[in-house]
């Protein structure tokens, strides 16, 4: 498994919480990591478009960590309180604060699908970035899709 | 899961392409110059993509076809998706881009 370089951002994971899986992962490793988060979420229950979207959200935010935040990352997937949570954190420069803007403001462009494709997915996704590293928080929904967002 | 495409060829001209396993960073590459062949192949006169087996995609792999399709359309001819799994057709719809790359009405 690749190192992580410079100094790690602090884990968000609460007391209690159920730790499902957690790697560090570079770019050989995103296969394996999709398999191990579409297990995981098997055996919580989660079919079809839940399960598969679950997967693509985690895929386009390492995929995102390994393209633009330094080539490695590392992933967290816990269960609390009846909710799922995954958190990825990367060592990178961090994300321009206008393409953060374009992902708010606007829909599907030809590039930056990732995050906004991230933030209709999930129920709730928190970006705390910066020029050490990046790191998003995402809750998913354990039971319907969040049919309001799309 | 690796990408696999195989090729065959109709003898109307279309080129069929199955894809099984994963459209991901590590293969949409191989995957964007597979298709581009076959569009720029100048004795072939249709693309369709067989998804049956397809498991995933994620959305780089989405724009490399919505690219294939708009120069599949500048060379006249047509590109489509077939028989796409459930939750890939549902990523094709979030994007926009379902009937555009399946040719079916949502």
């Amino acid at each position: 498994m690749p190192q992580m370089s410079g100094e790690a951002l602090p884990s968000r994971v609460p007391g209690g919480a159920d730790t499902l899986y957690e790697c560090e992962f570079g770019r050989d490793q995103l296969g394996v990591v999709r398999s191990a988060v579409a297990r995981h979420a098997a055996a919580l229950g989660l079919t079809d478009r839940l399960h598969f979207n679950l997967v693509l959200a985690v895929n386009e935010l390492t995929t995102n960590a390994i393209h633009h935040g330094g080539g490695q990352g590392c992933l967290r997937v816990w269960h609390h309180d009846s909710e799922l949570w995954c958190e990825i954190a990367d060592t990178g420069t961090g994300i321009p604060a206008e393409r953060l803007d374009r992902v708010r403001d606007s829909g599907p462009g030809e590039r930056g699908h990732g995050l906004w494709l991230t933030h209709h997915i999930c129920a709730e996704v928190h970006i705390d970035t910066g020029r050490h590293g990046t790191r998003v928080l995402l809750r998913y929904p354990m039971s319907a899709a969040p049919a309001a967002r799309t | 899961m690796d990408l696999r495409l195989d090729r065959t060829d109709r003898p109307d001209g279309t080129a069929c392409l199955t894809i099984t396993g994963d459209i991901d960073l590590t293969s949409s590459d191989r995957f964007r110059r597979t298709v581009a062949g076959l569009v720029d192949d100048p004795a072939v006169t249709g693309v369709l993509l067989d998804a049956a087996r397809l498991d995933f995609i994620d959305s780089n792999g989405v724009t490399v076809l919505v690219k294939a399709h708009r120069a599949a359309a500048e060379r006249g001819i047509c590109l489509r998706v077939t028989n796409a799994q459930d939750p890939v057709c549902g990523l094709l719809e979030l994007l926009g881009v379902y009937e555009m790359l399946t040719g079916v009405r949502v």
